[in-house]
């Protein structure tokens, strides 16, 4: 338990703040799997339509949250003596910096506006997404979870690769 | 003005990720851009991007929000499109082995 402790409380600051944006990119596969499994639903019971409204709607918070602890770790990661300046220094280690977490801090803009367009959809439609008339925008709604949890995945994938060889502490 | 709402976020969403891939062109082609978008030195100029991306998001959308086009079907049926294709299109457009190559040939123009 002592060895514990002094483990926990010997933690930087930046060990903290990137655990919680990892913790929080954590709590996105669970959120999206709901949704998911609500869409899949939607004809199966009468509060479906309500309770993807607000899965939606704590998926966009969610998504919000990781991509500004995102921004405010990419500070330090960007710093003279950060993970960048460790990446770029060798030619074998540069294009993990230079391709993919290029790639990452860019592709992290769309997953949270596609959740927010589908939650829009969803939360003006209503019951009114089961009518036969509606099937394009469902099909809106079940495109935009799908592809940001793609997007999402790609992006974890991506930082796995990247703090591999450079964490930031 | 339910479905125009809907409409708007779709077409406001689509067309700000297409500003973001084209800002992020304009920013590595242009020293003037770049430094534009850099007035946070601690972030670099990808908070600068991200902010005119969402300035571009709320401006498309209260812009197209009350637009009488979403009555008919058509431009209904092609705002879903460009939503989805912008989607998609986005992931490659900012991907470096693709925009590096656009950058230099706008660098040399």
């Amino acid at each position: 338990m002592a060895q514990f402790l002094e483990g926990v409380f010997s933690l930087t600051y930046w060990d903290i703040v990137v655990d919680i944006h990892g913790l929080l990119a954590m709590l996105l596969l669970i959120l999206f799997g709901t949704a998911l499994i609500l869409y899949a639903s939607l004809d199966k019971f009468a509060q479906a339509v309500r309770w993807l409204k607000y899965t939606l709607l704590a998926l966009t918070l969610n998504l919000i949250a990781v991509n500004l602890f995102g921004i405010y770790s990419y500070g330090a990661y960007r710093a003279a003596d950060g993970p960048r300046t460790l990446l770029k220094s060798s030619p074998d280690t540069a294009w993990l910096h230079e391709i993919l977490f290029e790639h990452k801090e860019m592709l992290a803009y769309a997953p949270w506006l596609m959740i927010l367009a589908a939650l829009v959809v969803v939360a003006v439609m209503g019951d009114q997404l089961k009518s036969k008339e509606a099937r394009g925008l469902r099909f809106v709604v079940f495109f935009s979870i799908a592809v940001s949890l793609a997007y999402v995945l790609v992006i974890a994938g991506e930082a796995v690769l990247i703090t591999k060889v450079a964490p930031l502490r | 003005m339910t479905l125009q709402k809907i409409y708007a976020i779709l077409f406001a969403s689509a067309t700000s990720l297409n500003a973001f891939w084209i800002l992020n062109i304009a920013k590595e082609s242009s020293p003037a851009v770049k430094a534009f978008f850099n007035f946070y030195p601690v972030t670099g100029p990808l908070l600068g991007l991200y902010a005119a991306s969402l300035a571009v998001l709320i401006v498309s959308f209260f812009l197209t929000r009350r637009a009488g086009l979403w009555h008919a079907r058509m431009p209904r049926l092609l705002c879903e499109w460009y939503f989805m294709l912008s989607v998609l299109f986005f992931a490659f457009a900012i991907f470096p082995p693709v925009y590096v190559p656009i950058v230099a040939w706008l660098v040399s123009l």
